[in-house]
């Protein structure tokens, strides 16, 4: 296995989110996705306590262009600059980018920023034109949208494990019954399994709360050496381990529900940062639609294969339970920021800033993401 | 014509072929102008048996697409062809509420939304 230099050499100083409830309440053609990304950087700058004239790389992410939104911050030259595309599963990569550029000294500190204005101008997943040439064969049979894909991968494990049809509703309930402890989130109304139940298919196996909810909001996180962090008197908190793995074919939907993918990311990540599953003291699990909770637990570990539905149960991932899970809410009640308020969380956590949904005493963090990509960083408090 | 005007105009035909590498003679779907399994470029349009199983299958509920809004609910499957790759399409006549993923189905030539012929599967009794 090849060895990973740069455990506990790069922390998280800053970060930064954008309202997230009061944005879903109105929508606004006018709301721009660089202003709400520039937003949560200047959030992130004042919550880092550093000078901005200090940071000397910036990596963008789901705005169209890096370079304006370079300009907007007013960083004519920083030593590392590029963008990432839209989707969610680039976040952890876009955060690797910039610990490994941290690590290897090609710069000292990077901003990462993410704006997204989906709710207001519309966006859509799926329905609209195909993208790829294939993407026109599954569309001639009506077929769209990464949830569907997801649906087909939860049908099939539905059916070889014998899962109730009320497998999905202890994941979605917890996140809702965090998010009602997140003053920022855009979900508070109560939601039980019946409600859950009762709620329209969108496409089915899967249901309405099973899916994340399209917003407007920004997040930027501020990274730096942990050697400087020390120096800022904040708690430092490092990445122990970060690792990723593709799972690339024509298709969102994997036949192993990327297991293969999580384990070899599982295997790397537990091995550099010395860590196990039971030590994990609270997980942020990217949630673009349930299931994927379920292929993250089973893929990392935390449980057996076929398991993880009944795993979930009980109030095992809710505070309080054995591994309290999406603690703000997720991306199906908190918003869906694609991963990046997810990191936030995992830090907010491990300083202790999160008020009735905090975890006693949390040191050790991980975020996981199950995608066509996928990827965990383990992040710990040193100092 | 490039390669997915082909495969529909293979189809306007009634023929449904996909494509495979005359070097080592593995089956690709969708079509691309190189072999993954060796990069080889030459392959050649031919056709599966027809047989395969359905992967797994949902009902989209929501109408993402205007031509289907009548249509909601509607069967899509994941169809894993016996030569190894998965297609996306849907079943004919289904007659049971909920579809065994392995329900082995064979391939049926349909017009679909639009009029086009497309490739859809059959389960094992056929239309009753």
């Amino acid at each position: 296995m090849t060895s990973w230099t740069a455990r506990d050499k790069v922390a998280v100083i800053g970060v930064g989110t954008t309202s997230f409830g009061d944005l879903y309440k109105t929508r606004d053609k006018f709301r721009s996705d660089y202003d709400l990304a520039a937003e949560a950087f200047k959030v992130a700058v004042a919550d880092a306590g550093i000078d901005r004239a200090e940071i000397d790389g910036l990596l963008t992410a789901r705005v169209p262009s890096y370079q304006h939104m370079a300009d907007i911050l007013g960083m004519r030259r920083p030593k590392l600059s590029y963008g990432f595309e839209q989707a969610g599963r680039m976040s952890a990569l876009a955060v690797q980018a910039a610990i490994n550029a941290i690590a290897t000294g090609h710069c000292e500190t990077v901003a990462l920023v993410y704006g997204n204005n989906g709710r207001s101008v519309g966006a859509q997943y799926g329905g609209g034109e195909p993208t790829t040439p294939t993407g026109q064969y599954d569309a001639a049979y009506g077929m769209t949208s990464a949830g569907a894909y997801v649906g087909l991968m939860y049908e099939r494990y539905r059916q070889l494990n014998n899962v109730p049809d009320d497998g999905l509703a202890a994941v979605s309930i917890n996140n809702r019954n965090h998010a009602k402890l997140n003053p920022n989130a855009v979900m508070h109304d109560d939601l039980d399994a019946s409600i859950y139940m009762e709620s329209r298919f969108v496409a089915e196996p899967l249901r309405l709360y099973d899916y994340c909810l399209i917003n407007d909001g920004g997040v930027a996180l501020i990274l730096t050496s942990v050697e400087r962090a020390k120096k800022l008197g904040k708690p430092v908190i490092a990445f122990s381990g970060t690792a990723a793995c593709g799972d690339l074919t024509n298709f969102y939907t994997s036949d192993d529900y990327y297991y293969e993918s999580c384990k070899s990311v599982a295997d790397r990540v537990y091995q550099q940062a010395g860590t196990k599953p039971r030590d994990i003291d609270v997980a942020q699990i990217y949630d673009n639609f349930t299931p994927t909770i379920l292929f993250s637990l089973e893929g990392f570990g935390f449980c057996n294969r076929g398991e993880a539905h009944r795993w979930v149960r009980d109030g095992r991932i809710g505070l309080g339970g054995e591994l309290p899970v999406n603690t703000s809410g997720g991306h199906t009640s908190e918003s869906y920021m694609q991963g990046w308020a997810m990191h936030v969380e995992a830090v907010r956590q491990l300083r202790g800033e999160c008020g009735a949904r905090q975890v006693k005493d949390a040191e050790i963090a991980q975020y996981i993401c199950a995608a066509p990509v996928s990827s965990s960083h383990i992040l710990r408090r040193i100092a | 014509m490039n390669l997915h005007e082909e495969y529909w105009a293979n189809l306007e035909q009634g023929e449904f072929k996909i494509r495979r590498c005359n070097q080592c003679s593995k089956w690709q779907f969708p079509a691309m102008t190189r072999c993954q399994h060796c990069l080889g470029e030459d392959l050649s349009w031919q056709k599966p048996s027809g047989r395969g199983q359905v992967w797994s299958w949902i009902k989209v509920h929501k109408p993402y697409f205007k031509d289907y809004a009548d249509e909601v609910p509607y069967l899509v499957a994941m169809i894993k062809l016996e030569e190894g790759p998965l297609m996306i399409s849907s079943l004919t006549d289904v007659k049971v509420p909920v579809v065994k993923c392995g329900t082995p189905v064979s391939m049926v030539i349909k017009k679909g939304r639009g009029g086009k012929p497309m490739p859809y599967f059959q389960m094992p009794s056929g239309p009753a």
